[in-house]
């Protein structure tokens, strides 16, 4: 097969078109999650997607559109739990990830067991995103830039100093409750790109690599969008040319990423020491 | 005029008392200390006037319904994420956030104050340093014009020198009396350094759970409660409150809560 060949398929546009929504939506939201600490949030509630994509298979209806109201609900759940400090965020994030994850095996059970297509979500299956899948995850991503652009300085404060944030104002109960909720849909979307299974990857990955070289919050944000896109269209072709999990390509260039720029890092840092 | 009135402010941490009916008010253009040992209840306090923890008991009256456009806080030592890419500049710049409505856009002006402020605090020679790679003293300096950036009425400070080497704890605190003289401004403060403090103060606070005392300098020192409540050591605290060069423990440039010197 010619390299290029498999850009004459309309089927592979449609999965770039949808992988590249999917980036930018998890690279905004992951790099306030990463740096405040709450990347496991994305691990937790991905188990719970478990639960909602098996709701939709037993209810037969689109499974990523019941999967995000029950990861919202759960989302918001989370910060209930964790309010006042009843109980560690952690603990609560253990809590709602052990709950997502027996009640999607007995719904995934009752609702005839781990088919084909539950099996795409647990793996991802970027390539048979459809269009109206693509036209949500349009929409989340519109509704993301315009949280982000709309409250980006009380979201780099809020990131900084919670303290001060509160001191100087902002309301930031309301603008944690948002992130929190478009941290949920964001990793619903993700599911169809990298799956279930590795889903946080593609939240925690892109930003973690564009902090290690980022000089402003501004950079942080592009560079993470850049690695990410970078690594859904390169992911998409290799594992299309190699006939390998989409998923499991992405998230490994993602990482491949992420050790380079680590190895560059600590070579200049030797370097300078000598 | 009252910038906060205070009234039987109660605390407790899972049923443990930490403030006891705690009455006061801060008066306008004042430079309160708020002294006492660790422990006593200060930081406790201050984050209830702030509204960083909920009002349990007793009632709260700010001069303004908006009065955090007006107020500057800065606490003893903040923990940003390490990885944080944010300069100093822009950290200062997040001082101005109080006064303006969202989507919040900076103009020229905003950015020649910032530059300004930083300059007057003597850090404006590394405002473009990453601010988690600055040191200590370097930070307390950008959080202290963070805090001074939307020329705040009120300014709330908890133990801010503390990684300051002396002579820039001088200027410090000759900025916040410039600030205090000029334009009224109001200041309260926690601190253990009773013997830097002394110099500036115009009202005291005595902390330990319960209020010990509040009043004037004048009425501090000639105060029973705070006689008995500091004992042996109150001669000490005095004669420095009044000898403002000299400082009456031996071999320590700096006094500290009674209870807590041995």
């Amino acid at each position: 097969m010619n390299l290029l060949e498999i850009f004459s398929y309309s089927f592979i546009w449609q999965a770039i078109l949808g992988g590249l929504l999917i980036a930018i939506f998890t690279s905004l939201i992951g790099t306030f999650l990463v740096l405040k600490r709450l990347s496991l949030m994305g691990d937790s509630l991905s188990h719970v997607a478990l639960s909602g994509v098996a709701l939709g298979f037993l209810t037969k209806t689109s499974p990523l559109f019941v999967a995000l109201p029950v990861v919202i609900l759960s989302a918001l759940g989370i910060i209930k739990l964790t309010k006042n400090e009843k109980i560690y965020a952690d603990s609560a994030l253990g809590i709602i990830s052990a709950l997502g994850i027996a009640l999607g095996l007995i719904i995934a059970a009752v609702a005839g067991g781990f088919n084909i297509d539950l099996m795409g979500f647990l793996f991802g299956s970027i390539l048979t995103i459809s269009k109206a899948e693509i036209l949500l995850s349009l929409l989340l991503v519109l509704m993301s830039i315009a949280l982000v652009f709309y409250y980006y300085h009380e979201l780099v404060a809020m990131t900084f100093d919670e303290n001060f944030a509160k001191t100087a104002g902002i309301n930031t109960d309301k603008i944690n409750t948002l992130l929190i909720i478009f941290s949920a849909a964001c990793i619903v979307i993700a599911l169809k790109a990298v799956g279930i299974m590795l889903v946080s990857a593609l939240i925690i990955v892109p930003p973690s690599a564009a902090l290690q070289i980022a000089k402003s919050f501004k950079q942080t944000l592009l560079y993470s969008c850049l690695f990410s896109c970078a690594s859904i269209i390169l992911g998409i072709y290799l594992s299309f040319l190699l006939n390998l999990p989409s998923g499991a390509v992405i998230i490994l260039i993602n990482l491949l990423i992420l050790f380079i720029i680590l190895g560059i890092k600590y070579a200049f840092k030797k370097r300078k020491i000598a | 005029m009252d910038l906060i009135e205070a009234k039987n402010i109660s605390h407790a941490y899972r049923g443990q008392k930490v403030l006891n009916k705690i009455s006061f008010n801060l008066k306008e253009g004042s430079w309160t200390a708020l002294i006492g040992p660790n422990g006593s209840g200060k930081t406790t306090l201050i984050k209830i006037l702030l509204g960083l923890l909920p009002l349990q008991s007793g009632r709260l009256t700010f001069w303004k319904q908006e009065h955090f456009k007006e107020l500057g806080y800065q606490e003893q030592k903040i923990t940003p994420p390490r990885l944080m890419p944010l300069t100093a500049f822009e950290v200062v710049k997040m001082g101005l956030l109080s006064i303006k409505k969202s989507p919040k856009i900076f103009n020229k002006e905003d950015i020649k104050n910032v530059l300004q402020m930083m300059r007057t605090t003597n850090c404006f020679q590394y405002r473009n340093k990453l601010f988690t790679e600055l040191s200590g003293g370097q930070q307390q300096r950008v959080l202290l014009a963070r805090t001074l950036v939307n020329k705040p009425k009120l300014i709330i400070l908890d133990e801010p020198t503390t990684a300051l080497d002396s002579t820039s704890r001088d200027s410090f605190f000759e900025l916040l009396a410039k600030l205090n003289k000029e334009q009224n401004t109001t200041i309260l403060l926690i601190t253990h350094d009773i013997a830097e403090i002394g110099k500036y103060a115009s009202d005291f606070m005595v902390l330990d759970k319960e209020l010990i005392f509040s009043g004037s300098k004048e009425e501090f020192c000639s105060s029973k409660a705070v006689a008995n409540y500091f004992g042996s050591y109150t001669q000490h605290i005095m004669d420095h409150l009044h000898s403002e060069d000299s400082c009456p423990f031996p071999e320590h440039n700096h006094t500290h809560a009674p209870r807590e010197v041995k």
